[in-house]
């Protein structure tokens, strides 16, 4: 932990783990939480409170007995998450909880409501009203929660019709994109997307992969980009409005590809990890928003000065860096909310490791 | 010792006898004698050196002081012998010398004597020729002062008829003309005018001249009316016009009017020659004769039309042939008039008809010429380019190939025979890059046809292998073997033989567009590229087919495997070979001579600049063979993947209740993958046998092959194909055994395979973790039954312990797991090629479960043992 620049800051569950997710806090530290999977019922919630200026983790453990599949975390307000976990009979559901904001330390979680038999919770990145969506084995359904979060109301279900899956298949992943509103699902090998708004399908690529598609991200710069990983090792980065072919394949797992993640501000970063232990980290960016750009690179970045005379190395496509310091499959891996460099992985046996994009190729991608 | 040294020795002994020094006189004498003996130079080129006693700065005081001071006494006595006996051998050389001289100098006075007499009565008779020759001159100077006179008179009398000869000619001319005209012979009466007219221009102030130029002019308009006419007859031939033209340029015609007529009658009558042409082309395809005749009377029509049209329009200046015309110069002139009697030649008619015009009306006249004209040779290139097409199957043609015929003539026609069209309209150029099309188009064609005959072959085969499917679960081993060697064969042979014998014959039909070097050259470098599109073609095709196919099926399956090897029999014989035959029959450099005892490795034959092709196409197909595999394996290995998570997904198995329920029997999945798994090795071992099973009879088959004509033929019958290294007694890299993964060196922990162990000892195993090498799921497969079922094993429980973490197992889940996991280390045994591994990664199955399972707890081994013992048979 001593080396601040690309070192690496790891923490140990103590329990098998499958899940993590950033949460969208408004302080300077990025926090993580991590759900632990245990069929005992001792299971834990952890909250991963990663400070920059030490390189340290901080953890606040709650208890959740229920063994925990998938967090989500709420886009909106930092207490909010959802849990979703098996129950005593086998079957899945989900509760929102809500951490204490006076005091941190205090572990109060309440549930506030329940539906069954749910893969993973997502949230409406956008729109008005809160709206959450539960995934199940063949459908996607979109609620409204009302104001004080006690009670939900249906609002549409998108129904997945799949005669042409040749294999017994259900919904893998899915995602809720900000942009135009729409669901995008992966079921088998076939990607698809519903737009929540017209409760219409927007588009379908089946056989997006060789195999299954167990991860996808959407990106939150280029509307209709997503990147999809699957069980033949490949990413695939995709343009939904022409499927015929992706933008882009990524070849750098040995197996499984089971998560993966789009920078939130430059997009031509891409997180995979996978079956193999491996954490990848990808350059896309002849295929990012930043291929725009054209020379002149990010302009939100006050820093970037105007002279451009001094020739510098700009960002290429190609795998950035493997990240190895995981011993098990590696189930998942996020971005944090507060700090666009740093981001942690989460590996079967336990172990969280939080990283940072390797300097030169932030300076790369700042154009310094 | 020379002469020189004779003398120096003289002198010294002189001296030495004398006591004194040489006398001065001695020495021009010396000199005298050094030069008539010829040694004066170069002794004197010979050094200083005063000790050398045959050197011409001998100093015999010096040397004398030198013998006396360094030699004894008797050194001294036998060197003065020596010196004696020299002397004495000078002496008589020199008295030789002197004898022979003496003779010389006596024959010498004897010739001198005769002379002497003899010019004494020379003289007299000089004199007297002297007094004939005056006389002689005085007569002639006489003669010719008595002449002179006459010779004037005769002089002015012969002028006088000369003159009254022209004006005979002049005075008669309107006669001549009105005869000619009369009989038609206007070409004569052209001529006549054409050498009258400066006279009348000259003579325009004698009025006598006016009726007589009148006259003629009168005749003259009406042989250009007649002229004009006959040009514009509708029967009238292309030289026919260009001969009027040529007259009528000479007749002082407008150029510009003309010219412009001129092209429109040309091309009027070329359009309507070929028009004929096509028709008979037309008519009967391919004909040899109609083509030639088109070259040979359109082509060549329209190289004289243009000739014509750039003597008559766009020549420079003053030739020549201009002079002749005039009439002064009547050597020439009568020259034109005997010949004008014969009816005369186009060559020689262009000799002397040109319209002068200025540099811009020349160039006016070019862009009109090559306006009217360029679209004619267009014409006819299309129809040399529709001649020599090639249809869709090259190697069904006629052999030679007629086009090669075709092209060759209309090649020889314009290179050779054209040069007004070379040169005005770039015929040359384009007519190379017909052949250049041609020629690509050529190999295209046959490449085409390659990928096409594959693709078709690889469909076939599905077929095949879809309707055997349907009879039994089982793809008939000999429907892979005879399809791989008969595509193989089929296809080295298209190449190798049949496309490469076609394009020698073209190489070496001796057609003049591919004879010489830079031509041939290009044609090469056409056929080199040619071949390595080929190869891409042919791996292109196969890839397509593999897409083309219903992935997931047992045909897509069947199809990537025998791909595969058909990817990686390319990479390892058939490119080689082919390049080696392409070397020897269209490369003929002198080659290394090889030993007629060792039989010829192909890679030799190769010549040096297809090298790297070799090597590029090679890879390509070694690459796509490993892809071809993968994909094989990948394609089981995603069906196994489905199958286990639908297993292991289902909430039956997981919901198991019943209170006394042991497991009876090892899940039905396992069973299934187990058999699917030996159906798999039994496929890959039909594609790609192991080594020693079949060596010796590959062996015995190389031999009794002859090499000689088909590409190592092979009979299908043999069931199983012979491994690639045996057959050809190539080593290939991709053979040798690689192991994708080393042997987990350091595990020791869980070398044991005792089922009730202490699950969950997180630490434990964790630290083994540590050691142990990471395991790569999807790696580099090798062509062999035994490693693409290792990958196939690596998959399966790979994945059956992903899913197995993402389900929650019962007591009674958990005992029918760990009945599984003993079958599977009991069947998958045979296919594991690590036995650690597998070990390992049951293990790993079994902590998962363990993790997974509410009630873990291990199942009685003797139930295990029960049901297991069942199968082991």
């Amino acid at each position: 932990m001593n080396d601040r620049d690309d070192g690496s800051c790891v923490y140990g569950l103590r329990q098998q783990a499958r899940c993590l997710a950033g949460v969208h806090n408004e302080s300077d530290s990025s926090q993580f939480l991590v759900g632990t999977t245990g069929p005992k019922k001792d299971n834990h919630l952890h909250l991963l409170d990663f400070d920059d200026s030490t390189f340290t983790l901080q953890s606040s453990l709650y208890g959740h007995p229920q063994e925990i599949w998938d967090i989500a975390t709420c886009p909106f307000n930092e207490h909010h998450f959802f849990t979703t976990y098996s129950n005593d009979d086998g079957s899945l559901g989900s509760s929102l909880w809500q951490k204490d904001p006076a005091d941190h330390q205090e572990q109060t979680m309440s549930s506030r409501s329940d539906t069954s038999k749910d893969l993973k919770v997502l949230w409406a990145p956008c729109g008005e009203k809160s709206r959450i969506a539960t995934v199940s084995d063949t459908s996607i359904a979109v609620y409204a929660l009302d104001a004080g979060n006690h009670n939900v109301e249906n609002i549409t279900t998108w129904e997945i019709e799949n005669g042409k899956e040749a294999s017994p298949w259900s919904v893998h992943n899915a995602i809720w994109s900000s942009h135009n509103d729409e669901l995008i699902a992966t079921y088998g090998s076939t990607v698809a997307g519903w737009d929540v708004r017209s409760n219409k399908a927007t588009f379908e690529r089946q056989r997006a992969h060789a195999s299954n598609i167990r991860s996808v991200d959407y990106n939150r710069n280029k509307p209709h980009h997503i990147v999809t990983g699957g069980d033949d090792a490949a990413m695939r980065i995709w343009d939904t409005r022409n499927l015929t072919s992706p933008l882009m394949e990524v070849v750098n797992h040995t197996h499984w590809i089971r998560s993966v993640a789009y920078n939130m501000v430059h997009d031509q970063l891409i997180l995979s990890s996978g079956s193999d232990t491996l954490v990848n980290l990808q350059s896309a960016v002849s295929v990012s928003s930043a291929s725009y750009m054209g020379k002149t690179l990010d302009s939100d970045d006050d820093e970037s000065d105007s002279s451009m005379d001094e020739p510098r190395e700009l960002p290429t496509d190609g795998l950035i860096k493997t990240y190895d310091q995981h011993e098990d499959s590696v189930y998942s891996v996020a971005w944090s909310h507060s700090d666009i460099w740093v981001f942690a992985s989460l590996s079967y046996d336990g172990r969280v490791v939080v990283n940072r994009v390797p300097t030169s190729e932030k300076f790369k991608i700042l154009g310094i | 010792m020379g002469i020189s040294a004779w003398v120096s020795v003289r002198e010294y002994l002189i001296r030495v006898d004398m006591g004194e020094q040489l006398p001065p006189r001695r020495k021009p004498r010396n000199d005298l004698l050094r030069n008539y003996y010829g040694i004066g130079g170069k002794a004197s080129g010979k050094g200083n050196d005063t000790s050398d006693i045959d050197g011409p700065n001998f100093d015999s005081a010096k040397y004398q002081n030198k013998l006396l001071k360094e030699s004894k006494l008797d050194l001294l006595i036998s060197r003065d012998n020596e010196l004696v006996t020299e002397i004495r051998e000078l002496d008589g050389d020199m008295k030789t010398l002197v004898y022979e001289n003496y003779s010389k100098f006596i024959s010498a006075t004897d010739t001198i004597r005769k002379m002497k007499s003899n010019v004494e009565d020379m003289e007299t008779e000089m004199d007297r020729l002297r007094d004939h020759m005056s006389k002689v001159t005085a007569h002639s100077s006489t003669i010719d002062k008595e002449l002179a006179p006459r010779r004037d008179k005769i002089r002015q009398l012969d002028g006088v008829h000369n003159l009254l000869k022209k004006l005979q000619f002049i005075f008669e001319l309107p006669n001549r003309l009105q005869q000619c005209y009369n009989s038609g012979a206007y070409p004569q009466a052209v001529r006549y005018w054409a050498r009258t007219t400066h006279l009348f221009d000259h003579y325009q102030q004698l009025t006598v001249f006016h009726n007589i130029e009148n006259e003629c002019k009168d005749i003259m308009k009406r042989v250009r009316q007649k002229l004009k006419d006959a040009m514009h007859a509708s029967n009238a031939s292309i030289q026919i016009i260009t001969e009027n033209t040529s007259m009528l340029i000479q007749l002082k015609e407008d150029p510009t009017s003309l010219s412009k007529e001129y092209i429109a009658l040309q091309s009027a009558k070329l359009e309507d020659l070929k028009g004929k042409h096509l028709v008979t082309l037309q008519n009967e395809r391919h004909n040899d004769d109609s083509m030639r005749s088109f070259n040979e009377e359109y082509l060549a029509d329209l190289n004289i039309v243009v000739a014509s049209y750039q003597r008559f329009f766009m020549s420079d200046g003053q030739p020549p042939e201009i002079s002749a015309l005039g009439m002064s110069t009547s050597n020439t002139s009568r020259r034109s008039l005997g010949s004008a009697s014969q009816k005369g030649s186009i060559s020689n008619q262009e000799a002397h008809s040109s319209a002068h015009l200025s540099e811009s009306e020349r160039e006016e006249a070019n862009s009109l010429l090559i306006l009217a004209f360029s679209p004619l040779l267009d014409e006819y290139l299309e129809t040399v380019k529709y001649a020599i097409r090639i249809p869709s199957d090259p190697l069904g043609l006629p052999r030679p190939l007629p086009q090669i015929q075709i092209l060759n003539d209309a090649y020889s026609a314009i290179v050779h025979d054209s040069s007004a069209l070379c040169e005005v309209l770039l015929a040359e150029q384009r007519i190379l890059d017909i052949v250049k099309d041609w020629e690509s188009e050529l190999l295209t064609s046959l490449m085409h046809d390659a990928a096409a005959g594959l693709e078709e072959r690889f469909k076939v085969f599905s077929e095949k292998v879809v309707a055997s499917q349907q009879t039994s679960a089982n793809v008939d081993p000999g429907i892979l073997t005879t399809f791989v060697i008969d595509t193989e064969e089929w296809l080295a042979n298209f190449m190798g033989m049949d496309s490469l014998q076609l394009l020698a014959e073209c190489l070496q039909s001796g057609a003049s567009f591919v004879s010489g070097k830079p031509r041939k050259d290009m044609f090469l470098k056409q056929i080199q590229s040619g071949l390595l599109k080929h190869w891409r073609l042919v791996v292109d095709s196969i890839k397509d087919h593999m897409t083309n196919v219903e992935s997931k099926s047992l045909v897509h399956q069947t199809v990537s495997l025998v791909a595969s090897r058909l990817c990686l029999d390319f990479a390892e014989i058939w490119v080689i070979k082919t390049y080696a035959q392409f070397s020897k029959e269209l490369y003929p450099v002198s080659r290394r001579s090889s030993n007629p005892y060792r039989q010829e490795d192909d890679r030799d034959l190769i010549v040096p600049l297809l090298e790297p092709d070799v090597q590029e196409s090679t890879d390509l197909y070694r690459e796509a063979g490993q892809l071809c595999l993968i994909s094989y394996a990948r394609t089981i290995g995603y069906m196994f993947t489905d199958k286990i998570e639908g297993f292991l997904r289902d909430k039956q198995w997981l919901m198991l209740k019943e209170k006394d329920w042991i497991p009876s029997s090892v899940s039905s999945v396992w069973t299934e993958i187990a058999s699917e798994l030996e159906i798999v090795e039994r496929m890959v071992d039909i594609v790609y046998p192991i080594d020693s099973e079949n060596a010796d009879r590959s062996a015995e088959s190389e031999y009794s092959v002859p090499r000689t004509n088909r590409l190592g033929s092979q009979s299908p019958s043999e069931i199983g194909l012979s491994p690639t290294n045996q057959r050809l007694g190539i080593t290939s890299p991709s053979m040798t055994s690689l192991s994708s993964f080393t042997s987990a060196a350091n595990n020791d922990s869980q070398a044991t395979n005792a089922m009730p162990r202490t699950y969950g000892n997180d630490l434990l195993s964790n630290i083994s973790k540590l050691f142990q090498e990471r395991i790569e799921i999807y790696g580099h497969i090798d062509p062999s039954a035994l490693d693409v079922c290792g990958a196939l094993v690596k998959v399966i429980l790979k994945a059956y312990n992903e899913i197995l973490r993402e389900v929650t197992l019962n007591k009674y889940a958990f005992w029918q797991l760990q009945v599984d996991v003993e079958y599977l280390r009991i069947v998958l045994w045979k296919f594991a090629r690590n036995e650690k591994l597998l070990n390992s990664m049951l293990e790993e199955i079994c902590a998962s479960a363990y993790r997974r399972c509410t009630q873990p707890i291990s199942l009685d081994s003797s139930i295990s043992d029960q049901i297991l013992g069942a199968y082991e048979q």
